[in-house]
């Protein structure tokens, strides 16, 4: 589905590279987590998965990326708009309709889809996200986590098989963001989607991933199944925070408390 | 923000925007060619009555009393510069080059008053248009008389992006502030100085805004070389019709009553008479009338499909 070969790209005028040599290949339906420090790559990464990087953001490449088939080098972001749905981190800033309907609709629009159709899938991807009764509301009315659902409700409408998402809960509370995850993870069940999440609260959204990509300055520095890298990640952090949880088992476990396998959330603790 | 969409549930509120831009078009233009005192108020008053109807009374008061500055100083700057009329008031003692010895004529007065009613019945039909319909709706409009969807989008963008913008100018101030900078303090180049750190950080958050806001759009298929559609369709529907149709009705009895000299008023060198013949009144009332038909249709319309 989606597939980095040697992938290595750096943004025109800088001297830093922001992907190096990057060797990655996630399946249709994962739902892979993809952490790191700061400045480690991840928003560049999830910038080449709708062709952003190389058309919009241009620098030099080498390697080969494709998704869905389909070479990023060769089709603009544009092509990719009905197969990846793009999330990113500020929600103010994907917003461009003035009411909640509008924006939601304003993807299917650039398609040419009739408007029986638009209104279909604007209807469903209000009901996926729990947000029919804002549909007329105005953006500038929206708190935070309001406008983060919209946005998501507008990549979904696109009815993408790809999701790829950048720091989605960052203007959420603990609590909203919890539901956020689980709404997330009931969709991509129901819709068959691959999921692609850039998150450094790993306590936030650890338990829904089958998989961790760990990024640090360009480079995949950890890529496996949850429990073994998170397993790694407590014995070499990686700037990363570990769950409290995770914290205290490891520590019970080296209090020789704790034998069984590593909990990712307190319900599984 | 008193220029901003009010959602209203208001009769107004539901008329097409074609409508809404007729009745603009017609007071716009009724307003240029009515010169009667009485017509004008006419006009002002059925924008009133607009108002009202769309329940949008606060927001439309709050524009008026801008206006009423401005109102002021037309009938200053008029009584000032207009050195014409028969009935003089005051006289200054001095002379000036080339307009001679300045004098207040009751005329000058009149006539400063009358443009001020005008300015206002104009500024009191664009606020409403602003404050009754939707802006997508404006832009779709817009849209279907043609205009590159580009700018119309970058139009609809730009007001969509205007509490953005408050709000970070907001918190830039909180953040200099918080720094030790005092926007207030000091004469004015001090001001302007201190002015600099809110503009230069804006403006490079703007500037950053508009990558990411083009980013998003980009990932949402925008620029797609297909015929682009729209959620919402604006379309007339025969009661729409019927009162463009009513709408400019008026607009053509004010024209004919102009050419025909009916309602016509004079401010120089003396004021006619305030009086009107019956064919004035019948007009004047026939004016009112057309321009308020969208209060009384509003009413009873249903809603719009879409909506």
């Amino acid at each position: 589905m989606i597939e980095f070969h040697d992938f290595s790209f750096t943004y025109h005028g800088q001297e830093r590279t922001a992907l190096s040599h990057v060797s990655l290949s996630i399946g249709p339906g994962e739902m892979v987590l993809l952490t790191g420090p700061s400045g480690g790559g991840k928003t560049s990464l999830c910038r080449c998965v709708n062709g952003l990087i190389p058309h919009f953001h241009g620098g030099t490449l080498s390697g080969r990326a494709l998704v869905g088939g389909m070479d990023i080098t060769e089709h603009q972001p544009r092509e990719f708009a009905t197969s990846v749905g793009v999330v990113f981190q500020d929600p103010e800033n994907q917003l461009v309709g003035t009411d909640v309907e509008r924006d939601i609709a304003f993807g299917l629009e650039n398609l040419g889809l009739p408007p029986d159709v638009m209104a279909q899938r604007v209807d469903q991807s209000l009901a996926a996200l729990g947000i029919t009764a804002l549909r007329r509301n105005a953006i500038w009315g929206l708190s935070g986590g309001e406008k983060q659902k919209t946005v998501l409700a507008g990549a979904l409408a696109m009815r993408p098989s790809i999701l790829v998402l950048d720091e989605p809960t960052s203007e959420l509370d603990p609590l909203s963001a919890r539901i956020f995850m689980h709404t997330l993870s009931r969709l991509r069940e129901e819709l068959q989607l691959t999921v692609l999440l850039v998150e450094h609260r790993l306590e936030r959204c650890i338990e829904y991933c089958s998989r961790v990509v760990v990024m640090d300055e360009g480079q995949v520095v950890e890529d496996g199944d949850t429990r073994s890298v998170v397993d790694r990640l407590v014995a070499k952090p990686r700037g990363i925070g570990i769950p409290p949880v995770v914290a205290l088992a490891a520590a019970f476990r080296l209090g020789q408390i704790w034998h069984g396998p590593m909990p990712l959330s307190v319900e599984e603790a | 923000m008193m220029l901003t969409y009010r959602p209203v549930k208001s009769g107004i509120h539901r008329l097409n925007p074609f409508v809404m831009l007729s009745w603009l078009a017609c007071v716009l233009i009724m307003s240029m060619v009515s010169q009667h005192p009485l017509w004008l108020l006419g006009i002002l008053l059925s924008t009133a009555v607009i108002a009202v109807r769309a329940g949008v009374v606060r927001q439309w008061k709050a524009v008026m009393k801008l206006v009423l500055w401005m109102a002021g100083a037309i009938v200053l700057i008029n009584a000032i510069a207009g050195n014409q009329g028969s009935h003089v008031l005051l006289q200054a003692a001095f002379r000036l080059p080339l307009v001679g010895s300045p004098r207040l004529t009751v005329e000058a007065l009149a006539f400063g008053g009358t443009m001020a009613v005008r300015l206002a019945a104009i500024i009191s039909a664009f606020a409403l248009l602003n404050l009754c319909v939707h802006p997508d709706d404006l832009m779709r409009a817009a849209i279907k008389l043609r205009l590159p969807y580009r700018s119309v989008l970058v139009t609809s963008l730009s007001v969509r992006f205007i509490p953005v913008l408050m709000q970070d100018a907001r918190t830039i101030m909180d953040v200099q502030r918080s720094r030790g900078l005092s926007f207030d303090a000091g004469g004015l180049a001090q001001k302007i100085r201190s002015r600099g750190a809110l503009i230069l950080p804006l403006l490079a958050n703007s500037l950053d805004r508009a990558v990411m806001v083009a980013e998003a759009m980009e990932s949402r298929a925008y620029g797609t070389a297909v015929q682009r559609t729209y959620y919402r369709e604006t379309r007339l529907t025969a009661s729409d019709i019927l009162l463009m149709i009513t709408v400019w009705t008026g607009f053509v009895l004010v024209l004919w009553s102009h050419f025909a000299g009916v309602g016509a008023y004079t401010y120089y060198p003396s004021l006619s008479s305030l009086s009107l013949s019956p064919t004035g009144w019948l007009m004047l009332g026939a004016l009112c009338t057309t321009l308020c038909s969208l209060a009384a249709a509003g009413g009873i319309l249903p809603e719009r499909p879409n909506d």
